[in-house]
């Protein structure tokens, strides 16, 4: 997750977006910091010029020219994803993007280490609910060599895949979980969390990373399977941003992946988007010494309607010192130590999560009546003006400082990941200008009623991480 | 703000290697699939040669030094977006005894209200602007900085002087943010592979040195706003601080407003230098200290040892031994630790340097069961890098791959606005040269391998102070079979 190769999804709250390139002249400066409660200048155009097209095997293709400095990313997504895991296979396509690191029939086991010699930063797969994206950016006169590397692995990976790699990799995934949720503090309350927003039948059931058990079920014969099934070029999307010739690129394009074997392209799952059926509420017991109170909700798909109003309500509510929570739970009643509001969005369901670290001498009780009081007057009264100003202004800022990079930390911003990501979600790559469009539309109104229909007490889990220090810990 | 920078803030492993195992067989058809391999794919079998790499230079900043002594420094870059920062030279390095915490936490309340706005309305201002200020201190240094749309760029700069010269420091602000630190000190030290660290580089380096930036809870607690105003008062002057600005902005555009922001504070005395800390130690011989966590799954490991400051010759021949060593996702140690042994998730080593010390230091989270063996694994790997005739000499290909690595990854900073501050700050913080950037691909690549591999023989495997966190009654036994005895790690180095 964190830093490593397999990197599971972030969660995204605030999307990064943007694409600046309007030449900006810096103000004469006043001393008025007083006056400024008001954005100054109105909101600058943001879009990623692109070309998109399909091979005759199926692959789609992204293209993105900016020259301004010689690097190339690279950034493929398989619309693949534990969404369509097989049951009692959970954590199998995260399992699954280890092994495009083993090695190709034509590339060796070498891929890390060409990967370095040519100055390769920011490589990384990662795996979320409906797709694994593999990434890396490189001095532009590396593109070929990165077109070769990837097209080998899409074609052949399969070919030196043995028994041993399968269990090293298996073997590495289970540290993995073990170091960012067994061991971590409030790590089995997000895996409990995921496990009640997702029980059993839901395609995002066992949470990215999987469990151990099934981790431990996989077999070789079960990777040849996915393979086939999903790593064919008719489910991917190759995306290549920065220093390119695009007639160049389009024929190395075509070299390294138009003889790749077509395969039909396999159905996704549709799974019409629904609410919790119910609250729920679960206590869990961990070595911390700090308890935690987290409320998890399901909201609707990525770029539906309500999304960018719930995408403005998160950042009202959150990740500023400004903010809802931030002034009533930390500063006003000082009932927490620190708290969150985020939103992942998704294909089948988002999952919209507020959280809270309740501050040493304070109850939990306490800390979850104020998260509820927060909600419900921001609910009843709205936001205000400059509430609702300040939150599309700092989604924006966000979103144009993540265009300053071809590929962002995850694969999943950056304009090759914004390409990619809005591509995933909405079938076109341009969508950046409509989204933040949206953002600049939302009224307070509508932050109402998202949060009225998504936000509800009666369809969330609320888990409560409850303090037991070490000592006083059972067994497992 | 440097590399080293953010891994004491985190402790965290960067890196994880996907390695290729000496002597694996290059091809092994996977007997379910066969797979026909046509004709047309026999071009796959040679790797492209790349073209030449167009010439790329890293700029030096535009700097213009006031006359009251504060620094201008201004790289401009096409960006909607400019990053502003101001830096000053002096951070956790420069504390007395008992005042760990300080330097951070005078930083955060830079951002809690000035002489004119309060705490809620400084925050509104910022995120008016649609960002964060963000403050903060390293060892070296301390900073804020904004992030604004370029258009905002002049009132993002008068934000920044009124936080940085007016700071309010109210009592109650104080009180309230004091606390919201202690808590989150307690959340840092839930963290096994934080609290890895905290204990190691205290045990090592000693209690005022050695203690984290963010500070000791029993000093914190100690803390008064007058602390926080004599630190202020001392090292926000207008001798040791920095402007940065990265954007679609020129110095010529900027020096009147920043002038007239920052250049009418009075000039200050530079205050004495503070004594530097004395050179650490290492053990006599290895030592294991052994922080009990009981039911713990995993082993967090924080291996370490004293190394060369930062000013000490050889600084960048000690950043390619400590890439490929440590790294580097094909490092030896992660080659050996993940990719071999599957002992990890990841590993992660690595050459400390601030001004007044050094350390190098090996940082892995593994499986409880094979603690004993891990931590063999990596003395024995830093061995075989030490001892040259022993073991495995530095060679050029895993050097070339530190070297290439180095180089381009400050090529990529060349995308982000705030990448960029971030290294004009670690030139005014370290006072390198202004063009250091520029040269350093030329540096790096300058530097031979026998010149890595001295830099290695000052690794000291057999005397490092080894601390882990972990289910002591499921480790102890398989460590003493190995020889390795433990030591309860004190109390106090926990704090």
């Amino acid at each position: 997750m964190r830093n490593a190769r397999a990197a599971l999804a972030i969660t995204l709250g605030l999307l990064a977006m943007g694409l600046p390139f309007g030449p900006a002249q810096a103000q004469p400066a006043t001393n008025a910091v007083g006056t400024a409660n008001a954005p100054s200048v109105a909101a600058p155009a943001a879009t990623i010029s692109f070309e998109k097209f399909k091979l005759a095997n199926g692959l789609t293709v992204i293209l993105h020219s900016d020259r301004s400095l010689p690097l190339v990313a690279l950034n493929v997504w398989y619309h693949v994803g534990p969404a369509n895991e097989p049951v009692h296979r959970s954590g199998f396509a995260h399992l699954f993007e280890h092994l495009m690191f083993e090695g190709s029939k034509h590339v060796g086991h070498e891929f890390d280490r060409i990967l370095e010699s040519i100055g390769a930063t920011n490589s990384n797969g990662t795996t979320s609910w409906d797709r694994t994206n593999y990434f890396e950016t490189a001095p532009s006169e590396n593109l070929e060599t990165l077109l070769w590397l990837e097209s080998d692995r899409m074609g052949f990976m399969i070919d030196t895949l043995t028994q041993e790699r399968l269990d090293v990799q298996r073997d590495v995934v289970k540290n993995e979980r073990r170091q960012s949720y067994e061991n971590a503090p409030y790590g089995p309350s997000s895996l409990a969390m995921l496990n009640a927003l997702f029980p059993e039948g839901h395609p995002y059931h066992g949470a990215v990373i999987g469990s151990m058990a099934d981790l431990s079920a996989a077999t070789l014969d079960d990777v040849t399977d996915f393979f086939r099934q999903y790593y064919a070029p008719s489910n991917a999307t190759l995306c290549l941003a920065g220093d390119l010739d695009l007639a160049q690129a389009k024929a190395l394009i075509q070299r390294y992946f138009v003889t790749l074997p077509d395969r039909q392209r396999p159905a996704g799952k549709l799974v019409p988007y629904a609410a919790l059926p119910k609250a729920e509420r679960l206590v869990i017991r961990e070595p911390v010494t700090l308890a935690q109170i987290s409320f998890g909700y399901r909201s609707p798909p990525a770029y539906t309607e309500d999304d960018p109003a719930l995408d403005v309500a998160m950042a009202i509510l959150g990740g500023g010192k400004a903010t809802r929570l931030y002034q009533r739970l930390v500063v006003q009643t000082k009932l927490a130590a620190d708290v969150s509001a985020s939103l992942e969005s998704n294909q089948l369901a988002s999952i919209a999560s507020l959280s809270a670290t309740v501050a040493t001498g304070k109850s939990s009780a306490a800390v979850e009546h104020e998260l509820d009081t927060v909600l419900e007057q921001l609910e009843k009264n709205g936001p205000s003006a400059a509430e609702l100003a300040r939150a599309k202004r700092r989604i924006l800022v966000g979103a144009l400082s993540s265009l300053e990079l071809l590929n962002g930390p995850g694969g999943e911003s950056g304009r090759a990941g914004l390409l990619q990501r809005f591509d995933q979600y909405t079938g076109d790559p341009g969508y950046l200008p409509k989204w933040l469009s949206q953002i600049e539309r939302v009224q307070g109104k509508d932050v109402q009623r998202v949060i009225k229909q998504s936000l509800r007490p009666d369809a969330r889990v609320v888990v409560v991480t409850e303090a037991a220090p070490p000592a006083a810990q059972e067994a497992p | 703000m440097t590399r080293s920078r953010a891994a004491w803030v985190l402790a965290a492993m960067l890196g994880s290697a996907c390695g290729h195992s000496p002597g694996f067989p290059h091809t092994l058809p996977a007997p379910s699939v066969p797979v026909a391999l046509p004709d047309r794919e026999s071009f796959r079998a040679s790797p492209p040669t790349p073209g030449a790499h167009p010439a790329v230079q890293f700029p030096t900043p535009g700097i213009k030094t006031l006359k009251n002594g504060v620094t201008l420094m201004v790289l401009p870059k096409r960006s909607a977006v400019t990053t502003l920062s101001v830096v000053v030279r002096e951070g956790a390095g420069s504390l007395p005894p008992g005042k760990s915490g300080l330097a951070a936490l005078t930083a955060r309340m830079l951002t809690e209200g000035t002489q004119l706005h309060s705490s809620l309305a400084l925050a509104e201002a910022s995120e008016t602007l649609g960002s964060t200020l963000e403050a903060d201190a390293g060892r070296d240094e301390s900073h804020v900085e904004l992030a604004t749309l370029t258009a905002d760029v002049a009132r993002g700069l008068s934000l920044l002087a009124e936080v940085v010269f007016q700071p309010a420091f109210r009592q109650a602000d104080f009180a309230r943010v004091k606390s919201e630190w202690l808590d989150n000190l307690r959340a840092e030290r839930q963290e096994p592979s934080r609290l890895a660290s905290l204990v190691a580089l205290r045990s090592l380096l000693g209690p005022s040195a050695g203690a984290p930036v963010s500070g000791g809870i029993p000093d914190v607690e100690k803390l008064t706003i007058a602390d926080l105003k004599a630190f202020h008062g001392q090292h926000y002057v207008p001798a040791k601080l920095a402007v940065i600005a990265v954007g679609d902005v020129t110095l010529a555009q900027l020096e009147p407003d920043v002038e007239r922001l920052f250049g009418g504070r009075a000039t200050a005395g530079v205050s004495a230098p503070v004594t530097p800390a004395p050179s650490p130690e290492p053990p006599q011989k290895l030592k294991l200290l052994i922080v009990d966590r009981k039911d713990s799954v995993q082993s967090s490991i924080f291996a370490v040892q004293p190394f060369p400051k930062r000013s000490e010759p050889g600084f960048e021949a000690r950043e390619i031994m400590s890439s490929l060593l440590g790294g580097l996702f094909t490092s030896r140690l992660n080659t050996n630790l993940r990719e071999q042994h599957a002992f990890t998730y990841g590993v992660h080593g690595q050459a400390l340097a601030t001004r007044q010390w050094g350390a190098f230091y090996v940082a892995t989270e593994v499986k409880s069961e094979s603690t004993a063996d891990a931590l063999g694994e990596l003395i024995s790997e830093l061995e075989r890098a030490q001892d040259a005739k022993r073991g495995a000499p530095i060679n050029e290909r895993e050097a070339g791959r530190a070297r290439t690595d180095l180089m381009h990854s400050l090529g990529a900073r060349l995308e982000h606005t705030s990448s960029l501050a971030d290294s004009m700050g670690t030139l005014f913080a370290q006072q390198l040269p202004d063009d250091y950037y520029t040269k350093y691909p030329a540096l790096v690549s300058s530097i031979p391998t026998s010149e890595v591999a001295v830099q290695a023989a000052r690794l000291t495997p057999q005397r490092m102070l080894v601390v882990i966190v972990g289910d002591r009654a499921h480790v102890e036994s398989g460590l003493n079979q190995r020889g390795y005895q433990l030591e309860a790690a004190d109390p106090h180095l926990l704090e």
